[in-house]
């Protein structure tokens, strides 16, 4: 097991590489010049050069991604072209609100998305299937930020038991989970529904199997048949759809911390976007990028721990 | 309750399993009947297709979902009728009083447990009793079974075992059941040659060191010769013949069972069984009367009048024949 871990983490990192060095390239290949569009039309010949030197746009290529890796390796994504300050620093700043904002979406998908799933699979084609698939149906088409905005209104402002800005820092740990609520359950409410779904599709699957009618050749309770034999099976693809959610999710945290107010990586790209901030997006981009591959890392180890039929060697 | 020593263990009687689609219910077994005494083996044969499963499936009532299949007739377990029995009481006779070995042991058994976990589970379900107890059952299972070192198998998985193995704790479990009956449906279908017969002996040593009854089904009739008391020859849901195994391959006397006969090379070499010639009737498209007419080397327009009674042949009463006119 310890080697299966070790071989998956040497692997995730040249895609790390791999991905960070996309990344350079395409800012670089993409038209459009950093130094023009940051200085403007107006901008003069002078300007426009002193701009592209001090971005280091003037070297050779090589040269510049050689630099590049260089910091990479030393966690240097640059500075700011705005604030001046390390993109690294920047973003490590407010990741954290952003990732548990995701974590909170997540666990609120998969705890309940997973029982209302087997239920639904349980009572196939009577009323709370029916209501499970109505309800999964409307969570999946009900845009975040239209929700967020129902949400606000409903349970911020017309019944207050929710801030309307959902500042994290309180101080308290009950005001930071209360603070998480609203946006996560407004970003976790397709992740959701798209469980819910996925665990009823599993069950369905997983429920003709023949090893669930030799748990009930066994005598075995229904509970035990489904909750000791059939679920185990139906949980496993449930992992992979949640691995690959969290990078979906942390997509979409953006629109949903923009709307409450939440300090996140979404008010550092909105910023960036607006100042032409192309160091911060670069280093925004290779930051999401990593955390991507990360949460591939242990959605395969979590994977190769619950399914034994994965070589773990 | 023992059944008084009159009374089989088992008596169907009258068993019809119907399709429920939704162009209405689609009969596949009608009018089964046999009986099967403590400590015999009936064997179940017939070509794939004929119902076979489904016939182990209805005896223990595992056809799923349940409301897709109409079930008439009787099932007379140990003197009470399962058809009718109420789900709880059933699951005390399933794993208790009767258990299956399925045919495809790597499908049968659940791919994310453990042997050992599979085994005690069983066990517990059985008699009760702590974890420690079901493990030390566990071992002395897959000891009973012929696994060597089997305490160091209960980790395993099952896709980290052998065709062979997979199918010897598939036994273990049917034995943890310690069962008054035991369904074996094609138990060695999937694997080797050598290795079926190797299973094949062990099904009969452990049917007997236990003294348990047990209904074979197998399309082979080598493998019935070697291990059954009686048969039960089935052909697109209905009991052709029904004889002993000697009667049986000493003078078939239904023109079904005669090919099935011819179609076997040799009785002492178990070998895949060639084709009759046609194709087994589909459900949805039965013939009008005997259901092996458009087969059979005898076939006359009488035969496809009404469905032929199974009834005694002259001078047989102890075997049935489903045929207006049976081989001498
Ligand atoms: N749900 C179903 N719908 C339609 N046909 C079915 C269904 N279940 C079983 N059958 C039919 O019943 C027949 C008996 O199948 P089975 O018992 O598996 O035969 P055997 O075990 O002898 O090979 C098959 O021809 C199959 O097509
Ligand atoms: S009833 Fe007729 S068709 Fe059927 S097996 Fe007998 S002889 Fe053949
Ligand atoms: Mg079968």
């Amino acid at each position: 097991m310890l080697r299966f871990v070790a071989k998956r983490m040497m692997l995730a990192v040249p895609t790390m590489l791999l991905s960070a060095s996309v990344v350079f390239f395409l800012a670089r290949i993409l038209p459009g010049d950093p130094a023009l569009s940051i200085l403007g039309d107006s901008a003069s010949e002078e300007a426009i050069a002193a701009m592209r030197t001090r971005l280091g746009l003037d070297q050779p290529m090589l040269v510049q991604y050689l630099g590049f890796l260089g910091d990479l390796l030393r966690l240097d994504l640059g500075n700011s072209m705005i604030s001046g300050h390390a993109v690294t620093a920047e973003v490590l700043g407010v990741l954290p609100y952003t990732i548990e904002l995701t974590v909170f979406a997540i666990a609120f998908g998969v705890v309940l998305g997973v029982p209302i799933g087997i239920a639904a699979s349980l009572a196939r084609n009577r009323l709370p299937d029916y209501l499970s698939r109505f309800g999964s149906l409307i969570g999946l088409s009900c845009p975040p930020f239209f929700l967020g905005i129902c949400l606000l209104l409903v349970f911020a402002i017309w019944v207050p038991l929710f801030p309307v800005i959902s500042a994290p820092d309180t101080g308290t740990l009950g005001g930071r989970i209360a603070a998480l609520i609203l946006p996560g359950v407004t970003l976790g409410i397709i992740f959701l529904a798209f469980v819910a779904r996925s665990s009823r599709a599993a069950m369905l699957e997983v429920l003709p199997e023949q090893y669930i009618r030799t748990a009930r050749m066994k005598g075995l309770s229904e509970r035990a048949v489904v909750f000791g034999h059939a679920c185990r099976n139906a949980l496993l693809p449930i992992v992979t759809v949640t691995g690959l959610y969290f990078g979906i999710l942390m997509g979409n945290a953006v629109v949903t911390e923009i709307v409450f107010t939440r300090p996140g990586l979404g008010k550092l790209i909105i910023g960036a976007l607006n100042s032409r901030d192309y160091v911060m997006l670069q280093g925004l981009t290779i930051v999401y990028c990593f955390i991507v591959v990360l949460v591939n890392l242990v959605t395969d180890i979590v994977y190769g721990l619950v399914d034994p039929r994965v070589k773990v060697r | 309750m023992a059944a008084p020593a009159d009374q089989p263990l088992l008596r169907v009687e009258g068993l019809g399993v119907a399709v429920r689609r939704r162009a209405g219910a689609l009969p596949i077994l009608d009018d089964v009947s046999f009986d099967l005494a403590a400590d015999e083996t009936l064997a179940i044969v017939g070509e794939s297709g004929s119902g076979k499963s489904m016939l182990a499936l209805a005896i223990t009532r595992l056809l799923m979902p349940p409301e897709n299949y109409a079930v008439s007739g009787r099932v007379e377990f140990q003197g009470t009728d399962l058809v009718a029995l109420p789900a709880a009481a059933m699951r005390e006779v399933r794993g208790r009083g009767m258990a299956v070995v399925f045919q495809e042991a790597l499908n049968a058994l659940n791919p994310v447990l453990t042997v050992g976990r599979q085994i005690e589970e069983t066990v517990r379900r059985r008699d009760g009793g702590d974890a420690a107890t079901a493990r030390r059952e566990a071992i002395r299972l897959l000891d009973e079974v012929g696994i060597p070192s089997p305490e160091r198998r209960l980790g395993d998985y099952p896709h980290q075992l052998s065709g062979g193995m997979r199918q010897r704790v598939m036994i273990a479990i049917a034995l943890a059941c310690r069962p008054a009956l035991v369904i074996a449906d094609e138990p060695t279908t999937s694997l080797d040659v050598t290795i079926q017969s190797q299973v094949l002996a062990l099904l009969r040593d452990v049917r007997r060191q236990n003294g348990m009854s047990m209904i074979f089904i197998s399309h082979n009739l080598g493998a019935v010769a070697a291990i059954a008391d009686r048969v039960a020859v089935l052909y697109a849901g209905h009991v052709m013949e029904l004889a002993t195994v000697d009667e049986l391959f000493a003078a078939p006397r239904h023109p079904y069972t005669a090919a099935l006969l011819a179609a076997t090379p040799r009785v002492d070499r178990p070998e895949k069984l060639a084709a009759i010639g046609g194709a087994v009737p589909r459900f949805d498209e039965l013939p009008p009367g005997c259901r092996f007419a458009p087969r059979c080397p005898r076939a006359m327009p009488a035969c496809s009048a009404a469905v032929p009674t199974i009834r005694a042949p002259d001078g047989e009463p102890g075997r049935r024949v489903r045929c207006i006119a049976p081989l001498p």
